[in-house]
């Protein structure tokens, strides 16, 4: 590296440093905002999901009860299910972030889930799998309640049916069978289910059970959450806050970006840009000098938003760390040449503040910087997809509460990569190198 | 050394500068003088390679000064109009960038910032933020960034803007220590007891365009041969006399061209002071104002500049 380049890159360091108020305005504010938001989204209770929530289903069993199941969840107005029949089909979909839940319906649920509600307590229950994306518990608890109220409501109407009097009669003989229940409770159970059966017996008792459901006994099934990412105790509260304070990161050094652009805009309005220009130097020292310095910078304010995340909540990279440095390394690079690009476009600080902030908050909310882009309506998702940050927000979920190895990363590094090769092309081209 | 050929800039519809042309010799110091807006600052613009002509050369020893890397400019040292200075940093941190940007570095690199602060004064304050000198603390660092290379040629832009007197002396003093080392000089300003305290040969342009160079004396020459300028030192008793009114009459009289008022002290320019100095006499006495003193002056550059546009640099 020559001495101007290191010399202009030392510099540019210096005057970042040399306002010690700025810089901790700079590293404070995203991690002020990705605590707030990791604090009150962590809690696990969160808010109601806008619009529908996306339900993935996949039934190993297709007995009439799973397939009355899937139904009645499909006709839920607050649910809107697609089925996945290979479970790892619909495993992958939540842990890719495609899909918030899945709902795993096993072999033998329809066979097993009525007689189990009248097996008593230690009697072996089928069981029935949730999987969700930890990154957003709101959804996830609003699915599970729907869920388990479907499969009550569908058990319970199929064990009062008259269809179920023969299962009663099962149950009945298996219980008295059942030397391990103590006397007392198999008395009281005995009575229960022979009210049961005088219930079925009663006259114009056929499909009873048809017409809005019975009362139930007991849980007919066990319920299994599972969060996608692994090697979490609390995954949710790890996806939700690893989220926070990625988008949080990341919004950071866009908008430090733009005070970077700023920087070579003031250098321009105080002359220093023309005495740079009066020394021998090439433009690609010039400008590489700058892009290395913002990419520096960058690094550096990632390092303390994702340590802090780290320190103060615990955020560890379940995947690979090696992907994670270099989606770092990636998105410092893009943001840098995004800073290079603002400075580019604009002739003044005021023009180019006036179209940079609104275009960094842009990226910011579709890129899924303040939440996950998942959540975002389904025509705006192409859209998301067009934004760096979008890229960067990703595959920091990947690396760190997903649980992905390191190529999961290497996509994302890619598309920032290409990013910044788009971003520090257009600056070079449209950059004013004039200066009177 | 440095040639100036047909330099021409324009922007729009606007021409900065139009076809002009200027040479320098080695050791010599030249004053461009202008107004604001004369394309001094465009020119010199050109000159140091921060902007691009539209057409026209520029020749350093016979060689053309063009491209980012020219190892030419190496030879030049450059101060902006501008006190073109990172603010949040210490004197002795832009030196050591301004210095680097031309390839010093190391121990000689830190002795020639210590050498530089020496010679404005600032030795003492090589550490301090630049953001809390004076005006003509960062005037003089402004200039010390474009000498730590030592240029064989120094371009000065307006370096006594907002200057306080004794920083302007300092800065004077300055060049013209420079010059007597032999550095060669390119000043511009628009004060013209600035080229004509430090400079030999003067260039006046003004619209973009050079009107006339030479020395001095040459310069001089170009007004009517027995143009002067006539000081009056009025009486105290008839300071009252000397209003709107009769600085007019003043001026309708044949062969008066400017004629000013500053307290008791009445400056007439006349393009012959041996066949005027009568009839403004006799004028002043028709209007009551008797006069203490009288002193003639031979011209200065401002009557030069007013000779060859019509107005005066002060007005523009």
């Amino acid at each position: 590296m020559n001495t101007a380049l290191l010399a202009l890159l030392r510099n540019d360091l210096r005057l970042f440093f040399s306002d010690r108020r700025a810089v901790i305005i700079t590293i404070l504010v995203p991690v002020a905002i990705a605590s707030f938001f990791g604090a009150i989204l962590s809690g696990g209770g969160g808010g109601q999901p806008q619009g529908k929530l996306t339900l993935l289903v996949s039934d190993s069993d297709h007995s009439p009860l799973s397939t009355e199941i899937v139904a009645n969840l499909k006709k839920d107005p607050a649910l809107s299910v697609s089925e996945a029949p290979p479970p790892e089909a619909a495993r992958d979909a939540v842990k890719s972030g495609k899909t918030p839940v899945a709902l795993f319906l096993p072999p033998g649920l329809g066979a097993q889930a009525t007689q189990a509600m009248f097996a008593g307590p230690n009697a072996p229950r089928p069981r029935v799998s949730l999987v969700y994306d930890p990154s957003d518990a709101a959804e996830y608890q609003m699915a599970r309640g729907l869920v388990m109220q479907q499969v009550l409501q569908v058990v319970s109407r199929r064990a009062f049916s008259a269809d179920s009097a023969a299962t009663v009669d099962q149950t009945l003989a298996a219980l008295q069978a059942n030397r391990d229940m103590a006397p007392d409770e198999r008395a009281a159970l005995t009575d229960l289910l022979g009210g049961v059966k005088r219930y079925y017996g009663r006259p114009g008792a056929e499909g009873a059970g048809g017409a809005g459901g019975g009362p139930s006994i007991g849980m007919p099934v066990d319920f299994a959450d599972e969060a996608s990412a692994t090697g979490e105790k609390d995954a949710a509260r790890a996806a939700t806050v690893g989220h926070a304070f990625a988008g949080m990161a990341i919004q950071g050094v866009l908008f430090f970006a733009i005070d970077a652009a700023m920087g070579i805009l003031r250098d321009r309005r105080n002359g220093l840009w023309k005495r740079l220009r009066a020394a021998p130097l090439s433009r690609p020292t010039l400008l590489g000098a700058k892009l290395a310095g913002t990419a520096l910078i960058a690094l550096l304010i990632l390092g303390i938003v994702f340590g802090a995340g780290a320190l103060l909540f615990r955020i560890r990279i379940t995947g690979s760390p090696l992907g994670f440095a270099l989606l770092c390394l990636c998105t410092a690079l893009m943001v840098s040449a995004f800073g290079l690009l603002i400075a580019a476009l604009g002739r003044t600080e005021q023009q180019s503040r006036g179209y940079a902030i609104p275009a960094v908050l842009g990226m910011s909310l579709l890129g899924g910087a303040w939440f996950p882009a998942f959540l975002m309506p389904a025509w705006i998702q192409p859209v998301s997809k067009a934004m760096p940050s979008r890229w960067a927000a990703d595959g920091f979920d990947a690396m760190l509460w997903r649980g992905f190895g390191l190529p999961a990363a290497l996509v994302p590094c890619a598309v920032l990569l290409g990013f910044a090769a788009v971003f520090a092309a257009f600056a070079f081209a449209r950059f004013h190198w004039e200066a009177e | 050394m440095l040639e100036l050929q047909r330099l021409t800039k324009r922007y729009g519809a606007r021409t900065a500068v139009s076809d002009f042309s200027l040479s320098l010799k080695r050791g010599e110091r030249l004053g461009l003088l202008g107004p604001n807006g004369a394309g001094k600052t465009t020119v010199i613009s050109i000159l140091v390679g921060a902007l691009r002509a539209d057409s026209g050369t520029v020749l350093l020893d016979n060689k053309p000064l063009t491209g980012d890397t020219n190892p030419l400019k190496r030879r030049l040292g450059y101060v902006p109009q501008e006190i073109a200075l990172y603010e949040d940093l210490s004197a002795a941190d832009n030196l050591r960038l301004f210095g680097a940007l031309y390839g010093l570095k190391g121990p000689a690199l830190e002795r020639r910032i210590a050498d530089e602060l020496e010679t404005v004064g600032l030795a003492d304050r090589a550490k301090g933020p630049v953001r809390a000198f004076s005006g003509g603390m960062k005037r003089r660092l402004n200039i010390a960034a474009a000498l730590l290379h030592e240029p064989e040629l120094l371009i000065l832009d307006e370096p006594t803007v907002g200057v306080d007197p004794q920083s302007r002396n300092a800065i004077f003093d300055k060049i013209e220590q420079l010059a007597a080392a032999g550095v060669t000089l390119l000043y511009t300003t628009h004060y013209m007891e600035e080229v004509e305290r430090l400079c030999r040969r003067i260039a006046i342009m003004d619209g973009g365009k050079l009107l006339a160079e030479g020395t001095q004396a040459e310069l001089r020459a170009l007004l009517p041969s027995r143009a002067s300028r006539l000081r009056v030192e009025v009486a105290p008793s008839s300071i009252e006399c000397v209003n709107d009114d009769a600085l007019a009459a003043l001026r309708a009289l044949p062969g008066v061209t400017e004629a000013t008022a500053e307290g008791g002290l009445l400056t007439v320019s006349l393009d012959d002071i041996g066949a005027r100095t009568l009839t403004v006499l006799r004028t002043l006495g028709e209007r009551g104002i008797a006069y203490a003193s009288l002193a003639s002056e031979r011209p200065n550059l401002e009557e030069v500049f007013l000779h060859l546009t019509g107005r005066s640099l002060r007005d523009v």
